[in-house]
């Protein structure tokens, strides 16, 4: 498994010109809306890390690297773990990225982030909570079909993220004594570490749900 | 007898294609062919030993192992060489070796720089820079730096020069002289298994034509080259296989030499066939058997 996060490590250096790039437009972006601040760390981790998992399995599909792995002595279950595993380190990635741009940024326009709805460690979790949870929800996907024949699910799921809250701002308008609207104030009303502590159970549990069915999918595909 | 390579009765179902039963063997020190013209089952067959698709049926031992239980350990001893490129295009060698290499027990650094050596390979270019030669070099250079007992190859000639293609076939020879290792390889360039191959298999159609040693195959059949008044009574005698009619007459396949030689003697000419030669005509007996 190591060799194949090596591998994806790999592959992130040959991005840097690209994650320079969504650096660049992220901090036009915050420096044009400094009342979106708040979601910049959010943002910035969820895109960069985001950027890296699709360009990574973009890469394996282009250079059909089912047939090199599965002719190596590695289990399939490995080679699905360690993809799992690569989500992590593509958040650690996008976090030293973003705390090295929010430094840079705070040092050039002092007091840019205040005031804050949230700390910056929340905004990052909640950027790295998105990932995981868009990625993990794509991955069965993907080890079922493969890059190319699944990639429309990972572009719809990726645009959700944005989507998501719109569409519960609206159905909680339409229906303000809704079960919906319930559960929000229900969510509202906890404090921050409980939230982010039920946002990484929540990403564990259906983590290791969709490690195990993607484990199950791709130990019956043939190449 | 203790084979490399145990193939028994596989099978593998498709809709619309069927391989096998398949069966066949390769002992230790000995090179084996497949041939068969294109969608014949090859890399089907090629897939299924390597463990990337499951076969309906059969077994396959490697090294006296069963390969559907035990394919981690199997894999450790086993080089693999495919006709495309699979590595990463955008990673140089150095980039490939470090993540190729954490996978082998046996991976042998020295080796693989002897062979990067050898091969002339351009260590900080990028793999999508190298030409197809050069990319075979490299698949060639991973597969026999971890001390692998099997090399298993789907076309590996295909698209090389006819200087680089003598080069890997010297190299082959070379590979199985210690009599422990044995090579196994797809092609439809009959003339590079003429020169290194001991053993033929032959599979048309998914299905299994023969398994022979070169030598007794090219012993035993002959072309038979004859006028058109002669093809009846040798057809009606079931003498020959794969008959091909020209404006001559007939030219055909025999493994009757003697029956031939018997009945029609001075009316036919026979000539020792090629590798090629047979593939046609069986592959063309099989056709409208």
């Amino acid at each position: 498994m190591r060799n194949l996060l090596l591998k994806d490590l790999i592959l992130t250096t040959r991005n840097w010109l690209f994650l320079l790039l969504c650096t660049a437009l992220l901090i036009i972006f915050v420096f044009a809306n400094s009342t979106q601040t708040t979601f910049f760390y959010a943002m910035e981790i969820f895109v960069i890390s985001y950027a890296l998992f699709s360009s990574a399995i973009s890469y394996d599909d282009k250079n059909n690297s089912d047939i090199l792995f599965n002719s190596l002595p590695i289990k399939r279950s490995r080679i699905v773990m360690a993809r799992y595993l690569s989500l992590f380190m593509f958040v650690l990635i996008g976090t030293f990225l973003s705390l090295l741009i929010g430094g840079v940024s705070q040092a050039v326009h002092p007091g840019l982030f205040q005031p804050l709805m949230m700390s910056a460690q929340q905004s990052m979790l909640m950027g790295a909570i998105s990932f995981w949870l868009t990625s993990i929800l794509y991955l069965p996907l993907y080890f079922k079909w493969g890059y190319q024949k699944s990639r429309v699910f990972n572009v719809a799921i990726f645009f959700s993220v944005f989507f998501i809250p719109v569409i519960i701002g609206s159905l909680e308008r339409v229906i303000p004594q809704s079960i919906l609207k319930k559960a929000i104030d229900f969510f509202r009303g906890q404090p921050a570490w409980m939230l982010e502590t039920e946002g990484l159970l929540l990403v564990l549990l259906l983590g290791c749900l969709s490690c195990f069915l993607s484990c199950v999918i791709y130990n019956k595909r043939e190449f | 007898m203790s084979y490399i390579l145990d193939v028994k009765d596989l099978r593998k179902e498709y809709k619309g294609f069927s391989l096998g039963p398949l069966s066949f063997q390769l002992e230790p020190g000995y090179i084996m062919g497949l041939i068969g013209p294109n969608g014949s089952g090859k890399s089907t067959t090629i897939k299924a030993i390597l463990g990337l698709i499951r076969p309906n049926g059969g077994s396959i031992r490697i090294f006296g192992k069963d390969q559907a239980k035990e394919m981690q350990a199997i894999k450790q001893q086993i080089g693999f060489v495919y006709d495309q490129n699979h590595f990463y295009d955008e990673f140089t060698i150095g980039e490939m070796k470090k993540v190729i290499a954490g996978f082998y027990e046996y991976w042998d650094n020295s080796l693989f720089s002897q062979y990067i050596d050898r091969f002339n390979l351009p260590v900080r270019k990028k793999i999508k820079e190298f030409s197809k030669g050069m990319k075979m070099k490299f698949s060639l250079a991973v597969a026999l730096s971890h001390h692998a007992r099997l090399i298993i190859m789907d076309e590996p000639t295909s698209g090389l020069d006819p200087i680089f293609r003598s080069e890997l076939l010297d190299l082959l020879l070379e590979i199985i002289q210690d009599e422990e290792k044995a090579i196994f390889f797809s092609s439809h360039i009959t003339s590079d298994l003429e020169r290194v191959a001991d053993y033929i298999t032959f599979i048309h159609n998914g299905n299994l034509i023969f398994s022979e040693s070169k030598d007794d195959l090219l012993d035993t059949y002959r072309i038979v080259k004859g006028g058109p008044d002669l093809l009846e009574p040798l057809q009606e005698e079931g003498l020959l296989t794969g008959v091909i009619n020209n404006q001559f007459g007939f030219e055909a396949l025999t493994a009757d030499v003697a029956a031939v030689n018997d009945r029609f003697k001075g009316q036919v000419i026979m000539d020792k066939p090629s590798l090629e030669q047979i593939m046609v005509h069986m592959a063309r007996g099989e056709q409208y058997a």
